[in-house]
């Protein structure tokens, strides 16, 4: 490893060291990846590290993680990495079933069954099933149930037809016959079996009829006596039958039951299920034998019910396991990718039957909080921010620490239709969040709930410093993708070409990027590139060779550009000299891809009243942090040259061919340097391209994507040909940051190209009109003649006296208009 | 039993006793099965009870509500009417089931006893058909009602009791098994029917018809099953 040299001399341009920090091959302790043991641990991540395991050890309620950071800095596999190997040492939890609620039907029951253990009461619950099929329609069937059945059948018979007969006896002894109609029973004077007419019954001797119709009367009121005797005889007769048939039914269960209890003997839940369980059977007995087509029982005999348990009333009597942990292999680790509200809290689903929907606890279906309970479950915040309800329903889940299963918008009250309420199961869970900054810094502000729940944040660095053993020890997480992956082993060159990579990605020399995402992209296209050959190792130019086409690929746009700038259609003169003109320097950011251009920025300058006007402002092209740099200008301006004279200067400045918006600060020193040449009249090298924002004391201040502005300069010379004067200005304060293409370091170390480091506006106006800026003289109080800064001054002062000027015009013209008054 | 052992007499005429109920409902339909399929004349016959029309309008009679256990004064005067809408209901369902019959016949209305009104009916046709039951209450009593007790025991012509609408396989239980009865019998099983020979019961048991019937429900498992009674040859 080497380190960047001290700065030179502004003026001077920098050393190709400073330029590049190189990785030497010779300072790794490998030959290949081969000979390395693969990272177990994440690289460059310690605070993350420490936050994960203090949330992993802490069970108190909140503790939950949220996991920050840029996407790609293998924060899912880390997490997931740590998860697994503490749930591995934790206890399995137990198993949860839901089973039918038999007083309830549509608030099924939840319980909990030891580890491993739901499986087999499913099995239970089901041979119980099939024995009660069997045993009770047995039951029915036999001689015993038969013949007391009857008996109890003929008892009625007999009660009923003894009841009636005898009032018919009676009555067929006075001559009068009780005949059923369609209405009633009619009681009817009779002789020889047929009904008396009226005419007949005339006809009778007077006290005969008086004695039929007083007989009658009597037997009227006994009719009506024993008729309404008659449903609390049949009720009477109901309640025998079904207290035979729940004896019946009792001994016909009692063994199997005695069976299913003795199992689950240890488990009290389950004990009182299977008790509800024999109440159940023997409530609903119909279930389990025949009925005809109109519903009633068959007298003749109980027989088997033929019907598929799927279309009769045995669902109910099954078991649905909604997590069973069968492995036993420690807590679970669930990593939900698709965390839909049903998927979180778990559903209900339905089944349409004859148009209409039915569901019944059989259709519960788990969650991911079922699934992670009592371990730890994944999520990544934005999916689950982007899910209606998700959201809410996880808070209200953690906060509440039971599940409750509820279709989307239940708990809001959007769907009023009946469904089932399962019973709630108890919840201990941690879950971790994964997101990157600006979604947890959201949630943290703008979710009071947040904060109570995801007590521990694990922020992921994007970077992380360059040494020795981090160099070894992305050496090794290479070593171990190379192993997983089976590609080529990497020798030293091509490690080393990896690491400068790893700090071009950080855009400072003296850090690496975390982003192993990408890190492990370009180890598997340099793998491609050696298969190409076929060469047995990856090596440095198969590294080279991913890294130029994986920009190749993407750099159409700044090829573009480039032409449009070469052929003149934008306009970049990058020889030459021109007063206020400076050639200024941009990012593009195509997705992941960026380049730097150079931008033409011009600034005329006028007398005026202090105005410095900033045009891509003022047509709402220019960002907030752009517009405060120009208010820095015109605020070193008065500060330098205006401290006992009002500033009467009018200065325009402009991003020449610029359509789109201007933001950040980056160009501040540049719009500086402009306006300085247009107020001094001294020209600007225009071979020259500058970068770097600018504070009220004229410092020149670091600035972001520096390595790809000198290289957009770069390229657009390169391509009108080096002259060797070429060069670009940069704050001193950017030069840590300097990991240039290759080609770029070639031409600075053959003086082809140069970069200048410098540390404030008058060390740049220097370099760029080859005048100095000049200090103010202690003798005479003013700058040095011929300096920049002299004929700045004079300008200005140049603009106040004509400013005065014209004051004192206008003074005197309302003067004599006064006195002509 | 061989269902074609012997030759069966000529069944020209076939009468079934509708009186709207739906045992009655079922016997008329099964009728017009065995009369396709003898080449049969159907006719209909509904006796009008004497006993239930004399109670219309007569001032002496007492009706109480077997719903309500009360006497209602005014509801003799609804016997009449039902009387006339069984009827109706009766010759309705009769016309409806001419259609299937080759050779319909004409629909009777008798006044009388009915168990006397109707033996003087079967006794003029070559096989009379009524419901096993006439009580809607208990369809699956197995005992017999009056009048079916009435023609079995002293009809002299055959009788099927029917249980089930007769189709084109059905299950024919038969009393008194002898030569007289098996051809028809078997024809009125059909090619794919069950024929049955009913254990033979004492016919000087005090109540060997409800033997027979509960043979038939009972000893053979409960399954639909008709029910024929021929004289004896």
């Amino acid at each position: 490893m080497t380190s960047h040299p001290p700065i030179p001399d502004p003026l001077d341009p920098l050393p190709a060291a400073a330029l590049y920090k190189r990785c030497d091959p010779a300072s790794l302790p490998f030959a290949t990846t081969a000979e390395l043991t693969p990272l177990d641990q994440p690289l460059g991540q310690d605070r993350a590290v420490a936050a994960v395991r203090f949330a992993i050890g802490i069970r108190s309620a909140g503790f939950n993680l949220f996991a920050l950071g840029p996407e790609g800095t293998g924060k899912i596999s880390l997490i997931r990495g740590f998860l697994e190997r503490a749930a591995a040492t934790q206890p399995g939890p137990d198993d949860w079933v839901y089973v039918q609620n038999f007083s309830e039907s549509h608030r099924p029951r939840a319980l909990r069954l030891p580890p491993g253990r739901a499986p087999e009461l499913k099995k239970d619950m089901e041979r119980l099933v099939e024995d009660l099929r069997l045993a009770i329609p047995a039951a029915f069937e036999g001689e015993e149930y038969r013949t007391h059945r009857q008996v109890l059948d003929e008892q009625f018979k007999e009660h009923h037809e003894t009841a009636f007969r005898d009032i018919q006896e009676r009555a067929s002894k006075h001559g009068i016959a009780v005949l059923r109609t369609p209405v009633g029973l009619a009681l009817a004077p009779m002789k020889d079996g047929e009904v008396l007419s009226p005419d007949e019954f005339k006809q009778l001797p007077e006290d005969h009829q008086i004695r039929l119709k007083s007989d009658m009367e009597g037997l009227q009121q006994e009719l009506e006596t024993r008729l309404a005797e008659l449903p609390l005889w049949t009720r009477q007769q109901r309640d025998k039958i079904r207290e035979l048939d729940r004896e019946t039914t009792q001994a016909a269960v009692a063994h199997s039951l005695e069976e299913a209890r003795k199992a689950w003997d240890d488990v009290p839940a389950v004990l009182d299920y299977l008790e509800m369980v024999r109440a159940d059977v023997i409530d609903t007995l119909a279930e389990f034998i025949d009925r005809d087509s109109d519903g009633s029982e068959e007298k003749s005999g109980h027989s088997l019910r033929r019907a598929s348990s799927e279309a009769s009333g045995f669902r109910r009597y099954r078991v649905n396991v909604l997590v069973s942990n069968n492995g036993g292999t420690g807590a679970p680790v669930v990593y939900e990718d698709h965390p839909t509200q049903p998927n979180l809290v778990g559903r209900t689903e339905h089944l349409a039957h004859l148009g209409a929907l039915i569901t019944d606890f059989n259709l519960i279906k788990p969650g991911a909080l079922h699934k992670a309970n009592g371990g730890y479950l994944v999520l990544e915040a934005r999916k689950v921010l982007l899910n209606p309800y998700a959201w809410e329903d996880l808070k209200r889940s953690l906060r509440a620490r039971e599940v409750r299963i509820e279709s989307p918008g239940q708990s809001v009250g959007l769907f009023p239709t009946m469904t089932l309420e399962p019973e709630p199961i108890p919840l201990d869970i941690k879950v971790v969040l994964i997101g990157d900054p600006m979604l947890y810094y959201m949630l943290a502000d703008e979710d009071p709930d947040f904060g109570e729940l995801f007590k521990v944040a694990a922020d992921f660095d994007y970077r992380m410093d360059r040494s020795a053993e981090h160099e070894l020890g992305l050496a090794r997480l290479i070593a171990g993708l190379t192993t997983q992956e089976k590609l080529r082993a990497l020798d030293a060159a091509a490690v080393a070409r990896l690491i400068e990579h790893a700090s071009r990605l950080a855009e400072d020399g003296e850090k690496l990027s975390t982003h192993m995402a990408s890190l492990a992209d370009l180890v598997r296209e340099s793998d491609y590139w050696a298969g190409q050959e076929p060469a047995p190792l990856t090596n440095a130019a198969h590294v080279q060779r991913a890294i130029d086409e994986h920009t190749y690929r993407h750099d159409r746009v700044r090829d573009h550009v480039l032409e449009e700038i070469i052929r003149g259609t934008v306009l970049i003169d990058t020889e030459g000299e021109a007063i206020g003109q400076v050639n200024g320097l941009v990012v593009m950011e195509l997705g992941r891809f960026t380049f730097g251009r150079p931008s033409r920025i011009t600034c005329r300058a006028h007398f005026g009243r202090g105005d410095l006007v900033d045009i891509e402002r003022e047509v709402q092209l220019g960002g907030p942090i752009h517009s405060k740099g120009v208010m820095i200008l015109a605020s070193f301006l008065s500060a330098r040259f205006a401290q006992d004279q009002p500033l009467s200067l009018a200065a325009n400045l402009v991003f020449e061919q610029s359509y789109g918006e201007v933001e950040g600060d980056s160009a501040s020193s540049a719009e500086l340097y402009c306006l300085l040449s247009s107020l001094a009249e001294a020209p600007i090298r225009q071979d020259y391209a500058v970068t770097g924002s600018v504070n009220q004391y004229g410092q020149v201040q670091a600035i972001g994507g520096v390595n790809e502005k000198i290289e957009g300069f770069f390229d657009v010379c390169r391509a009108r040909g080096l002259t060797g004067q070429q060069g670009v200005l940069i704050p001193a304060s950017n030069v840590m940051h300097l990991m240039l293409r290759h080609d770029v370091v070639a031409a600075c170390e053959a003086g082809l190209f140069a970069v200048h480091a410098v540390e404030n506006v008058d060390e740049g106006i220097k370099l760029l009109t080859g005048v100095p800026a000049g200090e103010i003289e202690d003798d005479t109080g003013d700058y040095p003649p011929g300096s920049i800064n002299r004929r700045v001054a004079a300008r200005l002062a140049q603009f106040t006296r004509r400013s005065r000027q014209l004051s004192q015009e206008t003074t005197g013209l309302i003067g004599r208009t006064g006195r002509d008054r | 039993m061989d269902k074609a052992a012997h030759t069966m007499p000529p069944t020209r005429r076939i009468m079934v006793a509708i009186d709207a109920s739906p045992l009655s409902l079922a016997a008329a339909t099964a009728a017009a099965a065995v009369a396709r399929r003898l080449g049969s004349v159907l006719e209909g016959l509904f006796v009008e009870d004497i006993n239930l029309a004399r109670l219309t309008d007569h001032p002496e009679v007492t009706v109480v509500s077997i719903l309500h256990a009360r006497h209602h004064p005014e509801y003799h005067y609804v016997i009449g009417q039902a009387l006339r809408l069984q009827q109706t209901a009766a010759r309705r369902a009769f016309e409806a089931i001419t259609p299937l019959c080759p050779l319909p016949g004409g629909f009777h209305v008798r006044r009388g006893r009915v168990a006397v009104e109707m033996l003087a009916a079967a006794n003029e046709c070559d096989l009379f058909v009524i419901g096993w039951h006439g009580d809607e209450a208990t369809p699956r009593d197995a005992a017999f009602g009056t009048i079916a007790r009435a023609l079995i025991e002293t009809c002299r012509r055959p009788v099927l009791v029917a249980r089930q609408t007769v189709e084109d396989s059905t299950r024919i239980a038969v009393l008194r098994d002898d030569a007289a009865a098996q051809p028809l019998a078997g024809v009125l099983a059909g090619e794919e029917g069950d024929l049955d020979r009913l254990s033979h019961p004492t016919e000087a048991a005090p109540d060997h018809l409800l033997v027979v019937s509960r043979s038939v429900a009972v000893d053979l498992q409960g399954a639909p099953c008709s029910l024929l009674v021929a004289p004896p040859a």
